[in-house]
């Protein structure tokens, strides 16, 4: 037993320099990760994944290095972003959300090179299933179309008066189609009738100046579609929604601390988190074909009272006990 | 076979003990390393494995226990929140947000439900649906509630919704008070929440945990992807086994296995209490065990040093061991060189050192015996050096007498004799001394032959034993054998005689004396004998050589003969020749030589050699039989006589004695002879005696074969050239006859020929002219010879000329000056008159016939060999040949000349029947339209009335001019076509539009219905390009003959299109009397017509069918008949779509 215990230590001895060795030889790799965000609101995912990757061990300039690309809700410089960081080729890209991914996902389409989404709301539009996605993408879906219901659910909670959603989309956004159809069918599954407007804009201003012009009596509360175009002007329509008070339900929570009323979803910088466990098994050799699609960890409901205040509207207590965030 | 190995292994040869120590020694080292080795490894493996097992089932038994309390934790949640619940009224807003804050605090549920004590659900929220009143379902018979009212906690089993997450459902009861229960309220429990519980356990390197459920599927796992995609892990041996066990609540102790992935692994599982689900542990075995890798590094090393120390070790001993004996060897090796003084110097005071000293005393041993031996090969040596030198000596040379005085001074010095001498064998009985040496002359013997009987020396070649006196004063022996005493008589003592032996027979002896008395050791007198011996060979050697230099001098001088013979093909110079080099070589005085003459009577002298014309003048002839040489030449066998003058059988042959009176002593008489018979006798003579040996006898005999053989050649020769001077002419004949049918010339070459072969003084050719039975001279050579030119006529059968040329026999006169038979055949003796002795006629014939007769004439008389009769012969065959094909030439030229004029005159008359035809038909149908148009009117009345009788009359001669006008036309057609002066009027048409104008024909001439007609037409008639109206007419004539020819029955008309082949077929076809086979070939003729035809029944000449065929030929079309006498024939003719006149036309326009 003696003889098995030096040998057992001779072999941890053996085995902490060969770890040596290796460490020393992988310190020597520093991955280049590029980040493609279409909108400001999807920063805090950002932010929330490199948290996690230094916890991991991913210290920036040390062994990983970050080249994020932020298209502040502009289609057009999206587009050319993305054809940028694929021309580059780093060893990974982030993606932010579904408009993000759409075109990385097609530049890259066919190559090794992984994409790695953190909160696309319809990952089905470039992924084979949630079980595997069968090319060279992996993420999380935000699952921002399945609580089209629950936000509705939320909106008769908040004003349960309210009957007429205006509901205004943008005919170029990535998930359009799928929006209306979810949107559709839970407004007539909870009880609300939609008056659906297109609005067509460059950006948040555009958004802005568009949603004066529309007839303010269209319905009496606003339903705001995940899209990045409206998730860029939240400032704008939630001071369009106050002057004409409507109270105002977001796609994400991050468009209620910048204005709306409430909104459920998951959060970004959870998301963020998430992401960064599936990029780390990638960086390490998994393949993303064989990562499935993973669902947030956490949902949240997140609530501004200010807006509330501005509007006149009464938040029920229910909704203020459930709530995980309230802004006042 | 193994064992046999090593055996050979322990006792192999070779290497020397050290090796063999270190070898042994090593391999038992090794061994025992080795085992110890083994042992220590197996004992630490399961150590090892123990431990590995026991941290593994630790481990296992830790996380599945863990999980329990987490389960556990998230039931309780559930309790406190049914605690809860119960203060509210089903279905209430309190419960509705009770639960929704329990959603918010407790991840891990997805959806809650609340169920009244009747199983409907009251209420129902989850974090990412919205349930409505409307989609509350009844539950009653659901397993989760059933189990919580009855008051237990229900855990479902696990499944997946559509994001493929693992679920399990619980339900709990609502209580109001202990023990009644109100209601149930049920949770959705997302397991994802275990994956991270699960992948923190790590152990060793590579371990991983797995949460299973009850079948076997994977609920978490470190790596999620692998959750979600369903796995199931009953093929992991340990899944297996807890399969098997569901119930079981003990870990399962760690054992080795088939992974998943078909590795080996190490693996236990531990159940979760519960829930029927196990956390299975598994780690590659490799790396479990990856300790005992090292460890048996180490021992391997281990093993290494050992053995590198045991054999230093072994090396250093076995060199102690073996240092004596490697001493010993090194001695032994100095010894072995030859240092037979070195001494071994070993103390080691055991066996080594005993051996040693024995050693030493086998080297003293070995020095002594070495030293013995030196002397007696030096002696040896010595004795074989003189032997050696005996036998060069007598090699040096072939000249035998200084070589053997070479020798025995030699021998006298080498034994230290006084005197040696060789005695060799000179004749029968006698025996010479050809060699002597002696120290002083005093010692000499006397010389000269003794006979072999004689003396020691006789005694000794007589019994081939040698003889030894060691002192011969004393010996009796000596007194006994010796004869003359001379070794006694000049003071000699010792005396020895050797014989000389050449194979086995003495042909000598050795004598060698001394002064003293002397004992000879048997080393000298076997070394005496062995010289003895190689002197008896070189003796014999010198012999053969002699004799081989006169044998070469004989081949060289047949040589000489032989090549002369073939140098000259004359003759008189090669027999000169000859002789000239035989006297040469045999040293004869003289030769001559005799050839029998051709009646093989006479010997007559050809030539000779070194005697006087004189004596030759008297010895010119001898008769066969008479005398030495007629003697010869009848038996065939030589008579040799060595001395004439006192010879009793050259008295007794030669009565006439010229030879031995012209002084010759030696007389040689050969036949000379062919292979067939003898052709004379040469004589040799010599003015001394020669004794003649058996070999000389043979060498004489075979150079005058060599004379026969050159007269042979000659006369083979002659005949060669003459039959090929004759095969030439022959040939040369032959040539002339078949390359010219202008007979006087050929004759004139023959003649020519015949001549310069023959060398006649005249040659003649007589031919035969058939129709007045004369012989005529064709040629003759010379031309101008008035006198034999006297008579050039013979009738056939008169005179030697006439029979020859009747009988085709020849004749020939050798000599007709008295030939009794000439004189009675010769009819004018002219030949005879103009002073020829020979005379030969010969017949020429052609294709077994007489033609002719060749006549030679000669002034001497002659005799023809059977070969130039046959090659006259032959040229006379030849000569009929030349006659023939010059008759048949000019009877050929002949009949062409009369063909031609044949043809000529044929051509004419055609012509001008053409031209009669052509202007009588012109000219009859004139007259004949006269007659018809009068006619018609007359039957009309519009000359005048007509009785019935009239009319019936004008009808007959409208009809019978009518068919006399068709004849007419018709002999007009078959003109034109004839002269070719017949072309197509091509157009267009539809065929339809013909077969409409037949219709219209073929109803006017059966307007009386005699036979029934049909038609088969198909419903589209093609177009064609021909001429139309022939063609109508073509099909008017076929169905006029049809109709003449069926006096009852019926005609069918048909007419098919042949697309494919572009051509459209008609056919007539009858049931009327029919063709016999025999006319069907002739129907096309000009005016042939059935034998039916000409009973009067038939009108018509038989032109209608020959105007059908021509019109066809010009229309490129063709006509076949298929006929059965008696039941009707059918005519079938095709016309292409285009005529080809048409066609060609058309060609030739396109290519203008």
């Amino acid at each position: 037993m003696k003889v098995f215990g030096l040998k057992r230590i001779a072999l941890a001895g053996t085995l902490a320099t060969l770890l040596c060795f290796s460490a020393s030889a992988e310190a020597q790799k520093v991955y280049r990760v590029s980040g493609l965000i279409a909108e400001d609101q999807f920063a805090s995912a950002f932010e929330g994944f490199k948290y996690k990757m230094s916890e991991i061990g991913y210290r920036e300039d040390k062994n990983i290095r970050y080249e994020f690309h932020n298209a502040k809700g502009d289609i057009d410089s999206l587009h050319k972003l993305a054809q940028k960081i694929v021309r580059e080729k780093p060893d990974l890209i982030v993606t932010s959300s579904t408009t993000a991914t759409v075109p990385v996902a097609k530049l890259t389409e066919g190559t090794n090179l992984p994409v790695v989404f953190l909160s696309a709301g319809n990952p089905l539009k470039f992924v084979k299933s949630y079980a595997s996605s069968g090319n060279n993408l992996a993420g999380i879906t935000s699952s921002i179309l399945d609580l089209t219901e629950k936000r509705l659910e939320l909106f008769k909670e908040l004003a349960p008066l309210v009957r007429r959603l205006i509901f205004i989309n943008n005919p170029g956004a990535a998930n359009y189609e799928d929006y209306i159809s979810s949107t559709r069918s839970a407004a007539k599954r909870i009880g609300f009738t939609l008056a659906e407007v297109e609005i067509q804009a460059a950006n948040a201003e555009g958004v802005g100046k568009q949603l004066f012009l529309i007839a303010p009596r269209l319905g009496d509360g606003l339903l705001i579609p995940p899209d990045a175009l409206f998730v860029g002007a939240t400032e704008h329509i939630a001071r369009y929604a106050i002057k004409e008070r409507l109270p105002v339900v977001g796609p994400n929570v991050q468009t209620v601390r910048r204005g709306f009323l409430a909104a459920y979803s998951s959060d970004y910088f959870a998301l963020g988190q998430q992401g960064a466990g599936l990029v780390d098994k990638i960086l390490r050799g998994a393949k993303p074909a064989d990562l499935p699609i993973e669902q947030p960890s956490k949902l949240q409901l997140v609530v501004n009272l200010k807006t509330a205040k501005a509007i006149g509207l009464k938040v029920p207590r229910e909704i203020l006990l459930r709530a995980d965030e309230v802004i006042e | 076979m193994k064992w046999k190995r090593a055996a050979d292994f322990f006792t192999w040869r070779g290497g020397g003990i050290r090796c063999r120590l270190l070898v042994i020694g090593l391999l038992l080292l090794g061994v025992a390393l080795l085992a110890n080795i083994i042992a220590g490894s197996l004992y630490t493996r399961s150590q090892i494995r123990k431990a590995a097992a026991q941290l593994q089932t630790e481990v296992a038994s830790k996380v599945a226990s863990q999980i329990e309390d987490v389960i556990n934790r998230q039931k309780e949640r559930l309790f406190d929140l049914a605690v809860s619940l119960s203060l509210y009224e089903f279905g209430s807003e309190g419960q509705r947000l009770l639960v929704q804050l329990l959603l918010k605090n407790d991840r891990p549920f997805t959806t809650l439900a609340i169920l009244s004590d009747k199983g409907t659900e009251v209420v129902k929220v989850s974090a990412r649906r919205v349930y409505l009143p409307s989609e509350l379902s009844d539950q009653k018979d659901a397993d989760n509630f059933q189990r919580a009212m009855r008051g237990e906690t229900y855990v479902s089993p696990v499944y997946t919704t559509d994001k493929a997450e693992p679920y399990v459902n619980v339900a709990v009861p609502i209580r109001v008070g202990p023990s009644r229960i109100v209601g149930v309220v049920t949770g959705e429990l997302n397991l994802s929440f275990l994956w991270q519980i699960i992948g923190e356990v790590r152990f060793s390197d590579a371990g991983h945990a797995y949460l299973v459920d009850s079948q076997g599927n994977l609920i978490a796992h470190q790596d999620p992807s692998l959750v979600l995609k369903r796995t199931n892990l009953r093929d992991h041996f340990k899944v297996r086994q807890f399969l098997r066990r569901p119930a079981e609540k003990d870990p399962n102790p760690a054992e080795e296995g088939v992974g998943i992935m078909g590795r080996r692994v190490l693996s236990t599982y531990a159940p979760v209490r519960g829930l029927g689900w196990a956390v299975v542990l598994t780690e590659p075995v490799d790396i479990a065990l990856a300790a005992l890798a090292t460890m048996q590094r180490y021992a391997i090393l281990l093993l290494a040093i050992g053995l590198i120390v045991g054999s230093a070790l072994i090396v250093w001993v076995s060199n102690k061991i073996t240092e004596p004996i490697r001493a010993l060897h090194r001695g032994a090796e100095i010894i072995r060189q030859g240092n037979l003084d070195h001494r071994v110097e070993i103390r080691t005071g055991d066996e080594i050192e005993q051996l040693a000293h024995e050693f030493n005393e086998m080297a003293g041993e070995l020095k002594n015996s070495y030293s013995t031996l030196e002397q007696r090969v030096e002696r040896r040596t010595r004795e074989l050096g003189a032997l050696s030198d005996i036998a060069s000596t007598l090699n040096q040379s072939l000249d035998l007498a200084p070589v053997l005085q070479d020798v025995i001074k030699k021998m006298t010095d080498i034994f230290h004799f006084d005197a040696t001498r060789i005695f060799l064998a000179s004749g029968p009985d006698q025996i010479e001394l050809k060699a002597s040496f002696e120290g002083d002359a005093k010692f000499s013997v006397p010389h000269g032959n003794i006979s072999n009987r004689q003396g020691l020396v006789g005694r000794v070649m007589a019994s081939g034993e040698s003889l030894i006196f060691e002192h011969i004063q004393s010996d009796p022996r000596y007194h006994e054998w010796s004869q003359l005493r001379i070794a006694m008589k000049s003071g000699h003592s010792f005396l020895a005689v050797f014989p000389l032996k050449a194979k086995s027979k003495p042909i000598g002896a050795i004598v060698c004396v001394g002064q003293e008395r002397r004992r000879l050791t048997s080393d000298e007198t076997r070394l005496i004998t062995s010289m003895a011996d190689q002197i008896g060979v070189a003796v014999e050697k010198v012999n053969l050589f002699e004799e081989t230099v006169a044998r070469a001098n004989e081949l060289a001088a047949l040589y000489d003969v032989t090549a002369t013979v073939n140098q000259t093909r004359d003759p008189d110079v090669m027999l000169r020749d000859v002789v000239g080099k035989i006297l040469q070589l045999t040293e004869f005085d003289a030769a001559r030589v005799y050839l029998l003459d051709p009646e093989g009577k006479e010997l007559r002298l050809k030539m000779y050699e070194g005697i006087s014309p004189e004596f030759a003048a008297q010895t010119n002839t001898y008769r066969a039989g008479e005398g030495i040489d007629g003697s010869v030449v009848v038996t065939g066998e030589p008579i040799l006589l060595q001395d004439i003058q006192t010879d009793p059988l050259y008295q007794k042959l030669a009565r006439s004695g010229r030879a031995r009176k012209a002084g010759f002593r030696s007389f040689m008489s050969f036949p000379l002879k062919s292979k067939t018979n003898t052709l004379g006798v040469i004589n040799f003579l010599s003015r001394t005696v020669r004794n003649v040996l058996p070999k000389d006898r043979v060498l004489l005999a075979s150079m005058t074969n060599q004379i026969c053989v050159a007269f042979e050649n000659a006369n083979l020769f002659e005949q060669t050239a003459q039959k090929a001077k004759e095969i030439s002419a022959l040939y040369d004949v032959t040539t002339t006859v078949n390359q010219s049918l202008d007979l006087e010339s050929v004759l004139e070459q023959v003649i020519k020929k015949i001549m310069d072969i023959f060398r006649f003084d005249t040659t003649r050719i007589y031919l035969l002219d058939s129709q007045t039975e004369e012989l005529n001279v064709q040629a003759s050579y010379p031309r101008d010879r008035k006198d034999i030119e006297r008579v050039r006529v013979f009738k056939r059968g008169e005179g030697i000329i006439g029979k020859v040329a009747q009988t085709g026999e020849p004749m020939i006169f050798e000599d007709l000056r008295n030939d009794a038979r000439y004189r009675e055949l010769s009819s004018s003796k002219n030949t005879q008159n103009t002073g020829f002795c020979f005379f030969a006629a010969f017949p020429i014939t052609a294709k077994l016939n007489s033609v002719g007769a060749i006549t030679c004439n000669g002034r001497a008389p002659r005799h023809l060999t059977p070969g130039e009769i046959q090659l006259i012969t032959s040229m006379a065959g030849q000569i009929g040949v030349a006659v023939e094909n010059a008759r048949l030439y000019s009877e050929t030229k002949e009949k062409s000349a009369q063909l031609e004029q044949a043809n000529w005159e044929m051509q004419e008359a055609n012509r001008a029947k053409g031209d009669f035809l052509a202007a009588m038909s012109h000219e009859l149908r004139t007259p004949l339209n006269v007659i018809i148009g009068n006619a018609d009117l007359c039957r009309d009345g519009l000359l005048g009335e007509t009785t019935e009788k009239q009319k019936i009359a004008l009808e007959k001669m409208l009809r019978y001019s009518r068919i006399l006008l068709k004849l007419i036309n018709d002999v007009l057609t078959l003109t034109k076509i004839e002269a070719r002066k017949m072309s197509l009027d091509s157009s267009t048409f539809n065929v339809g539009e013909v077969v409409e104008h037949v219709q219209t024909y073929v109803e006017q001439l059966n307007h009386k219905n005699l036979v029934a007609v049909s038609w088969q037409l198909p419903s589209r008639l093609p177009f064609v390009t021909t001429d139309a109206l022939k063609l109508e007419e073509i099909l008017q004539n076929l169905i006029g003959n049809a109709y003449k020819f069926t006096p009852k029955g019926s005609i069918e008309i048909r007419v098919r299109d042949l697309n494919g082949e572009g051509r459209v077929e008609f056919a007539v076809a009858d049931t009327g009397i029919g063709i016999k086979r025999d006319d069907l070939e002739k129907i096309f003729d000009e005016f042939h017509q059935l034998k039916e035809a000409h009973t009067g029944t038939y009108s018509g000449v038989g032109l209608g069918l020959s105007i059908v065929k021509k019109y066809l030929e010009l229309m490129g079309g063709d006509i076949r008949v298929e006929s059965e006498p008696g039941a009707g024939s059918t005519f079938t003719f095709t016309l292409p779509y285009e005529s080809e006149s048409v066609s060609s036309n058309k060609a030739q326009a396109a290519a203008l």
